[in-house]
């Protein structure tokens, strides 16, 4: 199946959506995962590429989460999981003995469904994964970074004069989008969203996507969404998953317009 | 034709306030009566003269060493009982999942909860009279054939008091780690912290609350408990260290030896414990009900000021 998706990135390329020049940034091969003896994800194999948005949908249950959760080890705290196959970062294994797992976390960063930002102020909620992972940043750059994070995800004119306050106390779209910034401060590769705004009203998630699109310039996205506008509205490609396994994908359009699949064209009819 | 339904939630509703009013006349008649027998007592004499060992009432003195040596002992026990029962939570609730090795863990300490603490006591006072233990108490002189620790001083009673309260405070401190959500695990280590940078950083500030309101409420237990300070920080009324006991230079002997709290003063006060000053007694026990509740209010407000740090 991965060549299928690699000739879909390389036509993908000739497409006006797709403009500059674009490599691997993760590449799975063969990949399963259990929980305990139920088998969640079967032979997966599948390349993420640089700079772009690539989307999983598909029914709940279907194993999106678990494997936007595979790809920086966040699993590995649920008791029962085993994992075989290779997830591999910029050609390193992340699941690799010697690789240190704070260093892939370094490197990808992750949205997750419900807003958490941590019960501290604006300013610290970003300043604390700068302090963990640059021992002795100065206050000057840490500011520096928070503000230019802030700026880029479209916070900080409307928390400018609140920086100290609670994170708590903002709209769930504003926390959202403060995790994505919390995501950012330590300049991953690849951004994970597990369905960033399925409990957002429908500007802030415009806003949201109008934000991984600006993103997609500098990092590369992964989206798990039930939202399947959304998924078209800013995906360059799509993987419908079924029961564990990868039923089809490609670029966004042929998925949706050409589904090659039964089962994705009767998901996305919205027969299940 | 009553409605039966109607009557049973009537009779629900009585009895369960019944209960709840018993137990608030309990408390209430409790405070009341210490009150009236105690206030008479309280003057500053009172409160700030050190015990005189006397069979006549009005010459016996106040209540200051005893006060003294609540505090002490109080800050003695905490400041052992902390760490190790924060440090016994974060691993049951972080880390230990539920392997069934950690079921014995939990009911060890389960089973440690439910000893009683004249238990605790004599098990300190064997474990504390070894000789090799004489550092924390003195060393017993010019008994021939005797070679054992006194085994009895504020160190002592204090880090027995540390054993008594810590299946109560780890059990409070599981508790309010086992109520920060999931999900600010999950966000910490995705920003690239490790597991003990997650918990020190953002479980434990936010467990905060939980963790401090259990310390308060088990140094209640510590201000209250008396078998301990019977067994382990002995029968003297009086600090019996270096004299002036108070002088900063004399710190460390004054902790290596007995003195009294409250409770063992109202016991040694009390006739039904080994006294003939009831007044005294029952001024000490008011003394000592107004820390408690000062205490307790403590609790509250903090729980409402967690609440309003969040908020802002």
């Amino acid at each position: 199946m991965s060549s299928v998706f690699v000739k879909g990135a390389l036509e993908g390329i000739q497409t006006e959506r797709v403009t500059s020049a674009s490599g691997l940034s993760i590449s799975i091969q063969g990949l399963n995962v259990w929980y305990g003896k139920n088998q969640a994800l079967k032979d997966i194999n599948l390349d993420i590429p640089r700079n772009r948005i690539t989307a999983f949908i598909g029914p709940s249950g279907c194993g999106k989460t678990t494997l936007l959760r595979c790809l920086n080890c966040m699993n590995d705290l649920i008791r029962g999981f085993r994992l075989n196959g290779l997830v591999e970062l910029e050609g390193r294994d992340i699941y690799d003995r010697r690789s240190r797992v704070g260093d892939l976390r370094k490197q990808v960063g992750m949205v997750f469904q419900t807003a958490n930002p941590f019960p501290m102020s604006i300013y610290n909620n970003l300043l604390l994964p700068l302090k963990e992972n640059n021992f002795g940043i100065s206050r000057g750059d840490a500011r520096k970074i928070i503000l230019q994070k802030l700026k880029d995800t479209g916070l900080y004119d409307e928390v400018k004069d609140r920086l100290h306050q609670s994170a708590l106390k903002f709209s769930g779209g504003q926390q959202q989008r403060l995790c994505i910034a919390r995501a950012l401060v330590i300049e991953p590769k690849v951004l994970l969203l597990d369905e960033p705004c399925s409990a957002l009203d429908p500007v802030s998630t415009s806003k949201i996507e109008s934000l991984l699109l600006n993103l997609r310039e500098q990092y590369s996205i992964v989206i798990v969404t039930h939202n399947l506008q959304q998924a078209a509205r800013i995906a360059d490609y799509v993987c419908f998953f079924y029961h564990g396994e990868i039923v089809e994908q490609g670029i966004t359009e042929d998925i949706f317009i050409r589904p090659q699949q039964q089962q994705t064209e009767a998901y996305l009819r919205g027969a299940f | 034709m009553p409605d039966i339904r109607l009557i049973r939630d009537w009779c629900g509703l009585i009895l369960s306030w019944l209960a709840c009013s018993l137990t608030m006349a309990g408390c209430i008649s409790i405070i009341i009566f210490l009150f009236i027998r105690g206030s008479a007592q309280m003057n500053p004499e009172f409160i700030f003269c050190a015990p005189i060992p006397s069979l006549n009432q009005d010459m016996s003195g106040g209540i200051s060493t005893p006060i003294i040596g609540t505090i002490l002992l109080t800050l003695i026990a905490t400041v052992i009982a902390v760490p190790w029962a924060v440090g016994t939570a974060v691993y049951l609730s972080e880390y230990a999942g539920n392997r069934s090795g950690v079921r014995v863990f939990r009911l060890a300490i389960d089973v440690l909860s439910g000893v009683p603490t004249i238990v605790i006591a004599i098990f300190g006072l064997a474990i504390f009279s070894l000789p090799q233990m004489s550092f924390l108490s003195s060393v017993v002189e010019g008994v021939e054939g005797v070679n054992r620790a006194f085994g009895r001083s504020f160190l002592v009673a204090g880090a027995t008091m540390a054993v008594m309260i810590l299946p109560f405070v780890i059990r409070v401190c599981e508790e309010a780690l086992y109520a920060v959500p999931l999900n600010y695990r999950e966000s910490a280590l995705a920003v690239g912290a490790s597991r003990w940078q997650s918990i020190s950083t953002v479980v434990l500030p936010a467990a905060r609350n939980g963790i401090i309101s259990g310390v308060i409420l088990g140094m209640g237990r510590i201000i209250g408990d008396t078998a301990i300070v019977w067994l382990t920080l002995g029968g003297t009324l009086r600090m019996t260290g270096l004299q002036p006991w108070w002088q900063p230079n004399h710190w460390l002997s004054t902790l290596q030896n007995t003195g009294s709290t409250l409770t063992s003063y109202i016991y040694f006060a009390s006739p039904a414990g080994e006294g003939n000053m009831p007044e005294k007694a029952f001024g000490a026990a008011l003394v000592l009900i107004i820390i408690i509740i000062f205490l307790n209010i403590a609790v509250d407000l903090l729980g409402n000021m967690g609440n309003k740090i969040r908020e802002n």
